[in-house]
């Protein structure tokens, strides 16, 4: 019975994985990682602001973000030369913790993911 | 309170297990992309990891030994060794995604270097196993550990939609997802199965009943333990789950970094919530350092026939001291490598899945086997559910390897 099952399971889940590597996976986690992190940092931010996260935990966060945000944008210059410009957007908006503009830069990400962005 | 005390083992092993790290990230992940829709893994999987709890401490408490004795009896030899090194690595990794993330969420709390903190915890973490007795270092960790339940009030404070949340307890299946979320949904299903049943939790379960000399008539106590601890543990991963899909979905955070978790404290409860937040992480975090630097020492020990055990002074069993210390170095030695905590508890989920199969085959035989349990062993129940469970891990193990490199550990 079990190994029935683990046959069973093999099919469907070999035609499914070379389907979905069909797709152009590589850009969509990169466009995914840019939006949740630009979405991490613009929350920060504004907790920050309404004073309900203590200054080390805001910036050490905000560093963490800024240093996720210099590693996507490396893979970008090998990967996905056309995501430089909103990751480097995303860069600056951090160190100036500009949660609008963080906000801005994650609405895009979300929009440019298409069907695969939120789906209920 | 002399009842919260006496299941200190069971909260210990559940909040390490299901609220160290990984859950931190995935659980959180898990609500943001998936809404409510994941809850009933969860659920499964809770049932299974408390039906396997319940039956490594009751052949504890019946036979004296521990899970890995009883591997190293049913299995041959070569599958037996292959189960030993799997199971010492995937320690190895979670000890080390431990520590980093203990060191991470510090980091938060005080400002201070990351590698300095890493190595700082890993010599808290080796004095308090050398100093303190066993009780004493669940008690600690057990106790301190519900600071998370700040994560459960938060969900209450916040009102997700209850029906929602409710009808996330019967099993689906998304079909109107498009295929790749579709197969990074099947991903999630398997790699949540895979760490709520981290086999290292019923090593250390299984040798902390041995430790604490357990004999029949805790029985009681045990199947207590293992029902209470393991749903404490899975009501703080779901509760987690709800406010991600509450509070981080609609501003498109998917939490990539371990310290956005904590935001869902700060929200309703500002600073004082983020700071409880945090404290809780870093037990649960440490907990589960010490459920993991110990299961390695112990698999190691009980496979080779050395002498184990925190109830004996370190010197009357050196080799098995000597490992524990041993896995925390080459962690805390991993950790200063630089490597993302976060990477680490995806391989250490993947590793782990080799492992499942062949802890959990040993221990239902043996706890039907009427020779080493005599009139203890599994009753219709646990046999039924021990089955059911078992194939469930049979097929998330199969299923694994393909589900993570498809999605590229769930990324896609």
């Amino acid at each position: 019975m079990v190994r029935k099952s683990l046959l069973l399971l093999a099919f469907v889940a070999a035609p499914l994985a070379a389907r979905a590597q069909d797709l152009d996976s590589g850009k969509l986690i990169a466009i995914r990682s840019l939006r949740t992190v630009a979405a991490e940092a613009a929350l920060v931010v504004d907790l920050r602001q309404h004073g309900r996260v203590t200054e080390t935990y805001a910036e050490e966060m905000q560093q963490d973000a800024e240093d996720e945000l210099n590693g996507l944008r490396k893979q970008a210059e090998k990967k996905n030369p056309d995501l430089l410009s909103i990751t480097q957007q995303a860069i600056d908006a951090a160190k100036a913790s500009d949660a609008r503009a963080l906000h801005a830069i994650a609405d895009k990400l979300l929009a440019m993911e298409g069907p695969h962005g939120r789906a209920d | 309170m002399g009842g919260l005390i006496e299941i200190t083992l069971g909260i210990m092993t559940a909040v390490g297990g299901f609220v160290d790290v990984s859950e931190m990230v995935f659980a959180a992940q898990a609500g943001s992309r998936f809404v409510f829709s994941l809850i009933w893994v969860f659920a499964i999987a809770t049932v299974a990891i408390a039906v396997f709890g319940e039956m490594s401490g009751r052949v504890a408490a019946i036979t004296k030994q521990p899970v890995f004795n009883l591997m190293r009896q049913r299995l041959d030899l070569g599958p037996g060794i292959i189960a030993l090194v799997a199971s010492v690595v995937v320690s190895i990794i979670t000890c080390a995604a431990e520590i980093g993330g203990t060191a991470t969420v510090l980091k938060y709390l005080t400002g201070w270097p990351y590698s300095v903190l890493a190595a700082l915890t890993t010599l808290a973490l080796v004095a308090i196993i050398w100093t303190l007795p066993f009780k004493w270092i669940e008690r600690l960790f057990g106790l301190l550990g519900l600071l998370m339940i700040v994560f459960a009030v938060a969900t209450v404070k916040i009102h997700p939609d209850w029906g929602g949340v409710a009808r996330g307890f019967i099993p689906q299946v998304p079909v109107s997802l498009p295929l790749k979320d579709l197969v990074t949904y099947g991903y999630f299903v398997v790699a949540i199965i895979s760490a709520v049943l981290f086999p290292y939790e019923t090593y250390f379960y299984s040798s902390g009943g041995v430790e604490e000399q357990w004999k029949p008539k805790d029985l009681k106590v045990n199947r207590l333990v293992a029902i209470v601890g393991f749903a404490l543990g899975s009501m703080l991963a779901i509760s987690i789950l709800v406010n991600a899909a509450v509070l981080f979905r609609p501003l498109h955070v998917d939490p990539s970094i371990v310290g956005t978790s904590a935001l869902q404290a700060a929200i309703p409860f500002g600073r004082t919530g983020l700071l409880m937040a945090l404290l809780g992480m870093v037990f649960a975090f440490s907990g589960a350092a010490v459920e993991t630097g110990l299961s390695s020492a112990y698999s190691l020990a009980q496979f080779l026939g050395w002498e184990w055990g925190r109830f004996r002074k370190p010197h009357e069993a050196p080799r098995f001291t000597i490992a524990w210390i041993a896995t925390f170095a080459l962690s805390l030695a991993i950790v200063l490598t630089g490597v993302q905590a976060l990477d680490l508890v995806e391989w250490a989920v993947v590793l782990s899945i080799v492992v499942l199969p062949a802890t959990y085959l040993p221990l239902i035989l043996i706890a039907n086997d009427r020779k080493y349990m005599d009139r203890h062993v599994n009753g219709p129940v646990s046999n039924v559910l021990g089955w059911v469970s078992y194939a469930m891990i049979c097929i998330a193990a199969l299923a694994a390897l393909p589900l993570y490199f498809v999605t590229q550990g769930g990324k896609l």
